[in-house]
């Protein structure tokens, strides 16, 4: 039996979901990766921009010391003009704190080395320019007051480089993961399909099934595919054992009641016991009788695939049915009636043994129901499956003896006084059960129902 | 008819024996596998009655080894093993009929005189006939002293059957496997009742009854 690869969710496949969460964790850790290297470079930056100004400062310290005064502002004026950009910016101040060069109207109210904003500084900037905040320099040179403030547009760059490697990080953890997760993944999940296949095949009677590893060692799957291997040769042995153990009482038993049978059939005709010797080959029938339903109901269970299956028209059958047990229904002063919900149902199972489990019900019906009574047999569909009812407007079934009524030989009827062997809804669940379906006994206001669900309509 | 029985059991077997010998037919005994392919190969008979465990070579085997080499006689198994799938194996394996034990000797008679008289490789006839009745096979029309009878679809095949197993006993088991088509005892007694109508339409009317009922063992239709 070819069983279809399990169909779950797209997430339910542990490949997938496994490979994702990879993903998601790498991903938090290159994210946590990733702003430390962007404030690690914060710090380095500003570090830097500082040391430049204090060198700057310390430059042009020492061109005032020289008593170049026309120098320094030269030099800082120079500097000024030098950036555009406004990435860096020279100012200098006279005593008063009044502006002499520079774009700067007077000394910001900030401290060395602070971080401020533009319009701290007096600033009017284009707003194309990344440029929203300065690191402050502020030197006193002679009389002099130097500002200088470097622009952290760098930042804003460093910024954009590390974004754009981290989303390009992203998305190739992302991709990567998924392709090398799902792939490795799906070596493993075919293997766990195998697995379930092969158990899932055991478990419908085909005990011959094996995975049949390729290296047991190798790894912890290979470990349980051995281990499942290894339980299934023993069961099967198991079973083969069992099987020859009825095989062996069967025929230890049915060799003597040939040899009964046959010595009662030979017995010369003698009128003084001619009713002895019917009622004994009645008894051996009896016997016979019990005897084939038990083993009936031992190999539908044993081997549920043993018998053929094929698609058969439900009227075919429920026709059979009719021409069956009408005529002993109508001489037990009861009605019959067949009911399909709809015209061309078909059921895929053995005609015989389906005919056989309806017949069991029947005749229980018939049994159990007084004059006037009314059974009905009836078949309807649910979704792609066939329901099968037996239904009669008897007595019904006493509420606690209804979950022991499939046991073998167990009767509601205590006393026995009603012909039979206890074994008939045993067969019926057994045959029930070879076909994937299930029985269920409730009781009517008047009378019990019995229904088989789980019938499939086609192969 | 001339059988072969091979059969480990001597109570079975001497039953067996002395009950097809007193019905007049010629029947020779095998003890067990090797013995019955040598016997099997050795004369040529009407029916084999093969038990499916026998000592030396099991009986599928037997029959297997026999089919192989060529033997067409027809093989009827009589077993203790009854599961479907035994009878399934039974009947692959190149068995024609498969009787479970304990079985009454008016069973394995009827059945035994059922298979060996088949014509094995026979055309399909087209006409069957027993005194002035007669069924066309292909028109389904059945008549009697040329007078036409209507019959229900199964009191149809029940007379085919009938019929076509002429001057031999078909037992209740034997009609409901081949007329029913059913491996159950339904229990109830439709085959007497579909008998009871069939004599309503085929013998009331007529002087002399056909269908005759052989008590302890089932029908037989005969002119």
């Amino acid at each position: 039996m070819d069983r279809p690869r399990p169909t779950a969710r797209w997430f339910g496949r542990t490949s997938r979901r496994l490979s994702l969460q990879y993903s998601v964790l790498y991903m938090g850790l290159v994210l946590l990766d990733f702003l430390f290297a962007y404030f690690l470079s914060l710090s380095e930056m500003r570090e830097w921009a500082q040391e430049k100004m204090q060198e700057d400062a310390a430059r042009l310290q020492t061109i005032y010391d020289q008593g170049a005064d026309d120098l320094l502002g030269e030099t800082v004026d120079a500097l000024s003009r030098l950036d555009i950009d406004r990435t860096t910016i020279y100012a200098l101040f006279d005593e008063t704190g009044g502006p002499v060069i520079g774009p700067l109207a007077a000394i910001p109210d900030a401290s060395s080395g602070t971080l401020v904003s533009a319009t701290v500084l007096g600033l009017s900037l284009d707003p194309h320019e990344e440029v929203d905040a300065y690191w402050v320099q502020i030197d006193r040179i002679g009389p002099w007051t130097l500002v200088q403030a470097t622009s952290d547009e760098v930042i804003h760059e460093l910024l954009e480089a590390l974004v754009a490697a981290l989303l390009l990080g992203f998305f190739l953890l992302l991709g990567l993961g998924y392709f090398l997760g799902n792939r490795v993944g799906r070596l493993t999940e075919d293997r766990v399909a195998q697995i379930s296949d092969v158990l899932g095949r055991a478990a419908s009677g085909d005990l011959a099934a094996r995975i049949n590893p390729r290296d047991r060692a190798a790894d912890d799957l290979g470990q349980i595919e051995g281990g499942i291997d290894d339980a299934l040769a023993k069961i099967e042995a198991l079973m083969a054992a069992q099987r020859q153990v009825t095989v062996d009482v069967a025929h230890d038993l049915r060799s003597p009641m040939q040899r009964l049978r046959q010595r009662l059939e030979r017995l010369a005709p003698s009128p003084d016991f001619d009713d002895e010797k019917a009622a004994g080959l009645a008894s051996i029938d009896q016997i016979e009788h019990t005897f084939n339903a038990l083993l009936t109901i031992a190999d539908l269970e044993n081997s549920q695939a043993a018998f053929d299956k094929e698609v058969v028209p439900l009227t075919n059958i429920l026709d059979d049915l009719r021409d069956l047990y009408e005529e002993a229904a109508e001489a037990a002063g009861l009605g019959f009636r067949v009911a399909i919900s709809a015209p061309g149902l078909t059921v895929l199972g053995n005609r015989s043994l389906i005919l056989q489990m309806l017949g069991n019900l029947v005749e229980n019906s018939i049994k159990y129901c007084p004059p006037g009574a009314e059974i009905v047999v009836s078949a309807q569909t649910d979704g792609a499956q066939l329901v099968l009812e037996v239904r009669d407007t008897g007595p019904g079934m006493a509420e606690e003896f209804i979950p022991h009524a499939c046991d073998r030989f167990s009767r509601e009827d205590l006393s026995r006084h009603i012909h039979g062997n206890g074994l008939g809804l045993a067969i019926v669940h057994a045959i029930a059960k070879g076909h994937g379906a299930t029985v269920s006994l409730r009781n009517l206001s008047q009378g019990l129902c019995v229904t088989i669900s789980g019938l499939s309509q086609t192969a | 008819m001339r059988i072969l029985l091979i059969e480990d059991d001597r109570e079975t077997a001497s039953y067996v024996v002395s009950g097809f010998q007193e019905e007049g037919h010629t029947i020779r005994h095998a003890q067990d596998g090797s013995e019955g392919f040598l016997a099997a190969l050795d004369d040529d008979y009407d029916i084999m009655i093969v038990d499916r465990m026998i000592p030396k070579l099991d009986g599928l085997s037997l029959v297997k080894a026999l089919r192989d080499a060529g033997t067409k006689t027809p093989v009827l198994f009589l077993s203790a093993l009854t599961s479907i799938r035994d009878r399934v194996d039974g009947l692959q394996g190149g068995g024609d009929d498969y009787l479970s034990k304990p079985f009454a000797f008016a069973e394995l008679s009827a059945r035994a005189q059922a298979l060996a008289r088949r014509p094995a490789l026979a055309i399909e006839e087209t006409e069957l006939r027993v005194s002035d009745l007669v069924v066309d096979v292909l028109s389904h029309k059945v008549t009697r002293a040329g007078r036409e009878i209507r019959l229900q679809p199964r009191e149809y095949r029940l007379l085919c059957y009938l019929m076509r197993n002429a001057d031999r006993v078909v037992t209740r088991t034997m009609l409901l496997e081949s007329v029913w088509d059913i491996n159950f005892d339904p229990r109830t007694n439709v085959v007497e009742t579909q008998i009871s109508r069939l004599r309503e339409k085929i013998d009331k009317p007529y002087d002399t009854p056909l269908i005759h009922t052989i008590r302890g063992s089932g029908y037989r239709i005969h002119g």
